[in-house]
């Protein structure tokens, strides 16, 4: 029994200094270990991300990409810029992301507040209120541009309550279109926030709202200073994660809704380069415009990390 | 303390009516007779009939679209799975910089949209043949997804005790043995998690679909589906009854998997 001891605690020593601080040659090849593992996930992160991005700034500086005669420019990013579709999308996916996420983050908040008073039912709440998130976007397109048209169904309840005079083009208006758009994104995205919310507010301390209650807080002072203080950080992912979907993952809404009209006034930045890629054949345009995009993203994140940064500063 | 529990369940049942009513809409109208529906868009319908849904069933696009998008999701699911827990095992289990340091890189890429990929991604599809193929689409999914499987798993495995592999290591297993009988086996709810979340992005994934598989034989069923509307052979109906027919598998499984699927959302935001 003692003998076999011996080896074994010696080999798990010896495996501890595998992953142990590092300390010259001989720790680092022993780190090398995990490169076979790694290679899977590599190639297929080369195939879909390294390789296209690549490509994509190579591309974004050639007249005709990936044909023979292909001449070095600079010209899309002018023609991208300078296209008044540009600023028009920009603005569409900015007013996107104004108008949706402080309703998104409200709507998500009350529900989640709502349910976390555990009844039987909640449970029924949940499964309900997080159905459209598991909808696909093109379903729920087509489905809505059903609702919202002329004569669908948006307005006929308009009109059974006796308001014909607000039926409206829903889709089919410019003035309208974009709003309509927003509407049909936060009843498929809110329910994501609901469960984020309900996640954190799970593991928050039960005694911290007995305490509370214990010093008087009523109904809303629980939530003000229990609540919302813990969501704090949770509230910040999902205004990041909706901030994004706005600026950059809302293609499958417009395209089955609206294909960026009435006239242009629902187009978005993924809709203009997809137009300029495949609709008008132009690879070269479309690629400068995905890397303004991209580079647009990045700013807007590492603008958000400083930002943070600084507030976490302040705080503390 | 009645009339607040009232309130709560008032304004909870209000919520659901309303974020359930375009899903109902969506299956009454399906129900409905062209006629009926052009008299009547919003009521329950009044004579059931199913001829839309037995419409919808006899079409032959659609055992064609449901194969086409259960291969791809099944090979990229499977796919960026081995990638992720392969490569999430020894960057959850390092203690120096390397490999856990690649960890910030791939939550950068979280954030990089598919649209700004496409224009490469399809003169590569051009070039090595994969366009309307789907290996092509596969290895792109299961791409874009090995990101977000990497993370997740990092999380998870951190979450397994290291003692047990360190007993596994006394008896004499190597790192390759400890991952498949030690680490797997503990991981099984992670897996299943994982698995969920991953299909239900595959299977309602829009943009690569609708650009790479541009043949009708080719496409998937939520291409197919939102390539029918403004069609001259389409009523509204039918148009319900097709999109009934393809939200149901991700509703079915999302009833039985909800769990699951819950907690790999939450772990993907909040880890």
């Amino acid at each position: 029994m003692s003998e076999g001891v011996t080896p074994a605690s010696a080999r798990l020593t010896r495996r501890r200094s595998l992953t142990g601080r590092p300390g010259g040659r001989r720790a680092w090849r022993r780190r090398l270990w995990s490169v076979p593992y790694l290679i899977p996930a590599a190639a297929l992160i080369g195939f879909a991300f390294g390789y296209p991005l690549v490509k994509l700034i190579d591309y974004s500086f050639q007249t005709r990409p990936n044909i023979p005669g292909s001449v070095r420019t600079t010209v899309n990013y002018t023609l991208s810029v300078e296209d008044p579709s540009f600023s028009d999308a920009l603005q569409h996916n900015l007013t996107l992301l104004v108008a949706a996420v402080p309703i998104l983050v409200i709507v998500a908040l009350v529900l989640a507040i709502l349910l976390f008073a555990r009844g039987r039912a909640s449970h029924f709440y949940r499964s309900a209120l997080f159905l459209p998130y598991v909808v696909s976007i093109p379903v729920v397109g087509v489905t809505f541009g059903t609702i919202y048209s002329l004569n669908g169904a948006a307005n006929d309840t308009i009109r059974s309550v006796g308001l014909s005079g607000l039926a409206q083009d829903w889709l089919g208006d410019p003035s309208y279109a974009l709003f309509a758009v927003v509407t049909v994104i936060v009843w498929k995205e809110f329910g994501l926030g609901v469960l984020l919310f309900s996640a954190r507010m799970a593991s928050i301390e039960p005694d911290l709202y007995d305490a509370a209650r214990v010093d008087g807080a009523r109904w809303w002072s629980q939530h003000r200073f229990v609540t919302l203080p813990a969501l704090r950080e949770v509230i910040v992912i999902f205004i990041v994660i909706e901030a994004i979907t706005m600026l950059s993952w809302v293609f499958g809404y417009i395209y089955t809704m609206t294909k960026g009209g009435p006239g242009g006034a629902t187009i978005v930045m993924e809709y203009l380069i997809w137009t300029q890629g495949f609709a008008a054949s132009n690879l070269g345009l479309a690629s400068a415009t995905a890397v303004l995009l991209l580079g647009g993203l990045l700013v807007f994140l590492l603008a958000l990390a400083i930002v943070r940064r600084v507030f976490a500063k302040g705080v503390s | 303390m009645r009339r607040s529990i009232i309130a709560r369940h008032g304004l909870l049942t209000l919520a659901v009516l309303v974020t359930l009513a375009p899903i109902a809409f969506m299956a009454m109208t399906s129900l409905k007779s062209e006629e009926e529906y052009s008299g009547d868009r919003v009521g329950l319908p009044a004579n059931p009939t199913f001829e839309n849904i037995s419409t919808v069933l006899d079409d032959p696009n659609l055992s064609t679209w449901i194969l086409n998008s259960v291969l791809i999701t099944l090979g990229s699911v499977l796919l960026a799975m081995v990638a992720g827990v392969l490569a999430a095992y020894p960057m959850a289990r390092s203690e120096g910089w390397w490999p856990k340091g690649l960890l910030p890189g791939l939550v950068l890429l979280l954030a990089v949209p598919p649209v700004v990929l496409v224009v490469p991604l399809f003169i590569m599809m051009v070039n090595l043949e994969l366009l309307n193929s789907k290996l092509g689409v596969i290895l792109t999914y299961a791409g874009l997804l090995t990101p977000l499987a990497t993370y997740l798993m990092v999380g998870f495995i951190r979450g397994i005790p290291p003692e047990l592999d360190e007993a596994a290591a006394i008896d004499g297993a190597g790192r390759a043995r400890v991952l498949w009988h030690v680490i797997l086996p503990v991981m099984r709810p992670a897996l299943v998690t994982l698995a969920v979340v991953a299909a239900v992005y595959v299977w309602n994934e829009f943009l690569i679909a609708l650009l790479f598989l541009q043949t009708q034989e080719s496409q998937t069923l939520v291409v197919g589906v939102a390539s029918l509307r403004g069609r001259f052979d389409i009523n509204e109906p039918l148009l319900m009854a097709w999109s009934l027919v393809a939200s149901l598998p991700v509703i079915v499984a999302f009833l039985f998997g909800q769990r699951y699927f819950a907690r790999g959302l939450v772990a993907g935001a909040l880890k």
